[in-house]
């Protein structure tokens, strides 16, 4: 009903990075993650922010659609600033994680809005069939990552529904502080309880549609490997051992 | 109280690719004490304009005036805490509505969140459930496990418990049985008889709005087609079902006896009353 645009779900457009095979996708996110785990200072930071820009500008999806997640997502953000400036007594630091957080949320952004939750589903499964040497279940554990993305949106529609009918009782979010507060105090635990409830209405409806784990599936999409998922990943990984080896050196 | 909606417009995901127009260019006056209803098909922006009188979604273009005080697309905190109490708005889905552990606690929110002062504020609260036809026996059920109808009629108690000026009702009938429906239309016009409330219902059952209604505005691609009192609107077939709406069955039959046998018959809201002029005519 809202129509808000939230990470997790997907947005379409023509882009390059539509058009990339989720496989590819999957991996330079995951490439991503390991380069904010090993920037440890604002240059490093810097390098990424600029490889993120990058990314966005090639998704032809516009910038306000990133603006409003990370608007929607924002207190995640500060809590971190403050978090990690108070355990490290530096603003420099607490800064650089905000930093990364700010990038991990968009980098999850672009792979989430630019491909289909189905096509999530694939990439993972294929990402992580090496673990089916150590007696993982693979499709489960992609299923179970993908419908985890799937879940943002609805838990931020449920919360959005929530501090609505709030708002109609006298307690609104937007007036002063001391709303936010009660109004944020009395939405988590409903909006998770609704969450769960749906999630329940959407396994059954997965069930009906004779969806199971247990029987090999087809992709009726045809996922081809094109120069560009080469290129990407070739970037990510020069990028990654750039990194590593600069924070080795200094 | 009255309201005056003055071209409101409103856009949704503004500056993206799936920007839509929902409403434009609505002005409609509502009545003190009055059951004004909006009727329109699926998509036509009833919701949205409901969500937008009760003051939980902000305009983009125009104004609203709840007798003297006037909103417009600018948040405007000191006349929102002013006019909240005064407006209830009751949910399409009523589960939309519900945050709290128990049917008491929802009810207990909005009475104190909306400072509404009582001396006994558990009579209230079991009065209120009296009124939908609840018994207190409901006070402890959680109230996202009751049924449908159940949940509906728990979100008109607890919207009357703070005792409103204006009720907004969003599709009641959606999640009622016959017997329930019959009780909401008592219901609506004990409000406006004995209560003087102003009501504004938002539908697309013709049928419902009949019973009700005491001024009509059809609502279609988000702008207002027509408006006028019931038997004006209900008699035109074409712009009906240009609307994509069906005649009330009531006025279906004056209507076809008048045109096809010639035979003039008031038109009635009732079928008792109806049923008077047919033994009447057949006298």
């Amino acid at each position: 009903m809202s129509g808000n645009i939230m990470i997790g779900n997907y947005f379409p457009a023509k882009s390059n990075i539509h058009n990339m095979n989720p496989i590819s996708k999957i991996i330079c996110t995951i490439l991503f993650l390991l380069m904010t785990i090993f920037s440890f200072n604002i240059e490093v930071s810097g390098i990424l922010v600029l490889l993120v820009m990058i990314l966005i500008m090639n998704t032809s999806i516009p910038l306000t659609v990133y603006y409003y997640i990370l608007k929607k997502l924002r207190y995640i953000i500060i809590i971190f600033f403050v978090l990690s400036s108070l355990i490290t007594f530096s603003l420099i630091a607490g800064l650089t994680v905000g930093i990364n957080v700010v990038l991990i949320i968009l980098i999850v952004s672009i792979l989430t809005l630019t491909t289909p939750p189905t096509e999530i589903v694939y990439g993972l499964e294929k990402v992580l069939y090496p673990l089916q040497k150590c007696n993982i279940k693979t499709n489960t554990l992609a299923l179970n990552i993908s419908m985890a993305l799937r879940f943002i949106p609805i838990l931020i529609d449920e919360s959005d529904k929530i501090l609505k009918s709030e708002a109609s009782y006298g307690v609104d979010y937007h007036l002063n502080i001391k709303n936010k507060i009660k109004a944020i105090k009395t939405m988590i635990k409903p909006a998770i309880k609704r969450t769960l409830k749906k999630q329940k209405e959407i396994s059954k409806s997965m069930e009906v549609r004779l969806f199971s784990i247990y029987k090999s599936r087809t992709n009726y999409r045809i996922n081809k490997w094109g120069f560009f998922d080469t290129y990407l990943i070739i970037v990510h990984i020069a990028i990654l051992i750039i990194i590593i080896m600069r924070g080795v050196i200094t | 109280m009255e309201i005056r909606l003055n071209k409101i417009s409103y856009i949704a995901n503004k500056k993206t690719q799936l920007q839509k127009t929902i409403l434009k260019d609505i002005t409609a006056l509502i009545k003190n004490n009055q059951i004004t209803v909006f009727l329109g098909p699926n998509g036509s922006g009833k919701t949205t304009l409901a969500s937008i009188i009760s003051l939980l979604n902000n305009i983009d273009s125009g104004n609203i005036t709840y007798d003297n005080i006037k909103i417009n697309n600018k948040i405007d905190k000191i006349n929102l805490n002013i006019l909240k109490p005064k407006i209830g708005f009751i949910y399409q889905n009523s589960c939309d509505q519900f945050f709290c552990n128990t049917v008491k606690e929802e009810i207990e929110f909005a009475l104190d969140n909306l400072n509404y002062h009582t001396k006994d504020k558990a009579k209230r609260i079991k009065d209120s459930l009296k009124l939908v036809g609840l018994n207190p026996s409901y006070l402890d059920k959680d109230p996202l496990k009751l049924s449908n109808g159940e949940q509906k009629l728990l979100s008109i108690a607890i919207t009357l418990s703070y005792n409103p000026e204006v009720i907004i009702l969003d599709e009641p009938t959606l999640e009622l049985d016959n017997h329930n429906q019959n009780k909401l239309i008592k219901l609506i016009k004990l409000m406006k008889l004995r209560y003087n409330k102003t009501i504004i219902v938002f539908t697309k059952d013709s049928n419902f709005a009949h019973q009700i209604a005491d001024y009509i505005y059809i609502l279609n691609n988000g702008s207002i087609i027509v408006k006028g009192l019931k038997y004006k609107i209900f008699k035109n077939e074409k712009l009906l079902k240009e609307n994509n709406l069906t005649m009330p069955d009531l006025i279906k039959f004056s209507y076809l006896v008048e045109t096809e046998k010639s035979v003039k018959i008031e038109y009635r809201d009732d079928i008792n009353d109806l049923m008077k002029d047919i033994y009447r005519h057949v006298r």
